[in-house]
């Protein structure tokens, strides 16, 4: 299964290699132009790779199962957003390099004055630094996410279009058929993937709608949403995974977010999310209404238990809210009477906001599970752990035998936690490919 | 992180092997 997802996961790289390289490839073939000058071509080279990567960068974010299973949802995320820094560094070398060849280009910048092909180009640059400008520093400008996403839409748009347009206004380099084949090919995959996003698939979101049927208080400030699917099947998921949720506005529309189920797997008819108010969105979670319908798109992610059916047990590592894709896969192992030990380690900042601290103690009698509770700051008279999870306290806990493959240490928190564990793990002797880690921001 | 450091790696990889290309491109132009 390992192998399998490896060699799927070399797979998808080699295919963006070729996707990105074929519009260089095929410029290659074919007559050249006389008089050319190195600089010249090579920065329009750039341009090409740097088009045809922010072409790409749509269906990472497409949420295509079956290009994110080998890697983790958050991964491809965080791809996304490194390779978006290469291709702006490409794109803008391609003008820059032109202006200092020869500066008089530089008068193109003028869009009053400039010709359409540099009008063209020109404004798609200026959408692409707002593009990424407001996605590198979106949380300095205040910009809430919603709005974000709804901007980052219009700008990735502007950004492509435009850059086809300056290709297409330019002319130099679609001048055979191959070339034009090539181009309006690149068109039509972007052009149908939009349609698919936009349309096609909120289209079967809205005919799969699921109904709030119970909004439950937990501890910690943190909602938990019941949900049916209404004339239909439902969705299977495995314990771990989460899905996009749309709530308020229209399907069609961008208020969507990824959550983490909390419920069983093992649970046909009914999904649960829970859901802390941390920002914008979930602060509104409470508000909703029983009987109000919800838009659901996955599900999403290889953080899963299920992904390790050999395994001979599980570390659970939660900080505050990251306790909800455990407990899904707490509360899956108790429907399935799954006893392999589970060490669940749950760092919080008070007792008393201990999200389903009565379930788990309940768990614990039911499965074979040992809870090390990790407090920041503890109640008078506590006895257990305290301060953040550090390298002493995993190495009290984890289980004696670290092998590989043995026991998967499986992670979910704030994101300092998660990173101050995964340093330590090569010294307490944890292989790493038995570390998974669930990071939810995306932004 | 370490799954994020091998994607910075990838994306800055993928980067490279697109500059020599690029390369290739305007040399093979000339």
């Amino acid at each position: 299964m390992r192998v399998k997802r490896v060699l799927q996961g070399i797979f998808w790289v080699l295919v963006y290699i070729v996707i990105t390289a074929a519009p260089l490839v095929v410029l290659m073939i074919g007559p050249t132009q006389e008089g050319r000058e190195f600089w010249r071509v090579f920065s329009v080279g750039l341009g090409f790779a740097g088009l045809a990567m922010m072409a790409l960068q749509f269906v990472l974010t497409a949420r295509f199962k079956v290009i994110k299973s080998p890697y983790g949802a958050d991964i491809v995320y965080h791809f996304h957003r490194q390779i978006s820094l290469v291709a702006f560094v490409m794109i803008i070398a391609h003008p820059l390099i032109l202006f200092l060849r020869s500066p008089a280009l530089i008068s193109l910048l003028n869009v009053f004055s400039a010709p359409n092909r540099a009008r063209a180009g020109v404004t798609s640059i200026v959408a692409l630094i707002l593009l990424i400008g407001t996605s590198v520093y979106r949380k300095q400008l205040k910009l809430e996410y919603t709005r974000w996403r709804i901007l980052h839409g219009i700008l990735s748009a502007a950004a492509v279009i435009l850059a086809m347009l300056h290709v297409l206004l330019v002319g130099n380099y679609i001048n055979t058929p191959v070339k034009q084949v090539l181009w309006i090919g690149y068109g039509a995959f972007w052009v149908g993937l939009l349609v698919w996003i936009r349309i096609l698939k909120p289209i079967t979101m809205l005919r799969h709608p699921y109904e709030v049927v119970e909004v439950r208080e937990e501890r910690g400030s943190s909602w938990t949403l019941v949900l049916k699917p209404v004339n239909h099947k439902g969705m299977r998921f495995i314990p771990g995974q989460f899905a996009w949720m749309h709530v308020w506005k229209s399907v069609f529309g961008e208020s969507e977010h990824p959550f983490s189920f909390s419920s069983s797997a093992e649970e046909e008819d009914i999904l649960a999310f829970t859901i802390k108010e941390l920002g914008d969105f979930t602060a509104t979670v409470k508000d909703i209404k029983p009987g109000q319908k919800v838009y659901l798109d996955g599900p999403f992610g290889s953080f899963s238990i299920d992904r390790h059916p050999d395994s001979k047990g599980f570390v659970f590592i939660a900080g505050g809210v990251g306790i909800t894709p455990m407990m899904s896969m707490l509360r899956t192992m108790r429907d399935r009477n799954d006893q392999r030990p589970v060490t669940l380690l749950y760092a919080n900042n008070e007792w008393e906001t201990v999200t389903f601290r009565e379930e788990i103690a309940e768990l614990e009698k039911q499965l074979n599970l040992k809870v090390v509770y990790v407090m920041l700051d503890p109640p008078e008279g506590w006895e257990g752990e305290t301060g953040f999870v550090t390298r002493e306290i995993l190495d009290r806990y984890l289980p004696e035998d670290r092998s590989k493959g043995l026991q998967p240490i499986f992670i979910c928190g704030p994101g300092p936690m998660m990173d101050a564990v995964e340093r330590v793990m090569p010294d307490l002797g944890v292989h790493m490919g038995d570390f998974h880690a669930e990071r939810f921001e995306l932004v | 992180m370490r799954r994020q450091r091998f994607s910075t790696l990838l994306a800055i990889g993928i980067g490279l092997i697109l500059v020599g290309l690029s390369i290739a491109f305007a040399l093979l132009q000339l």
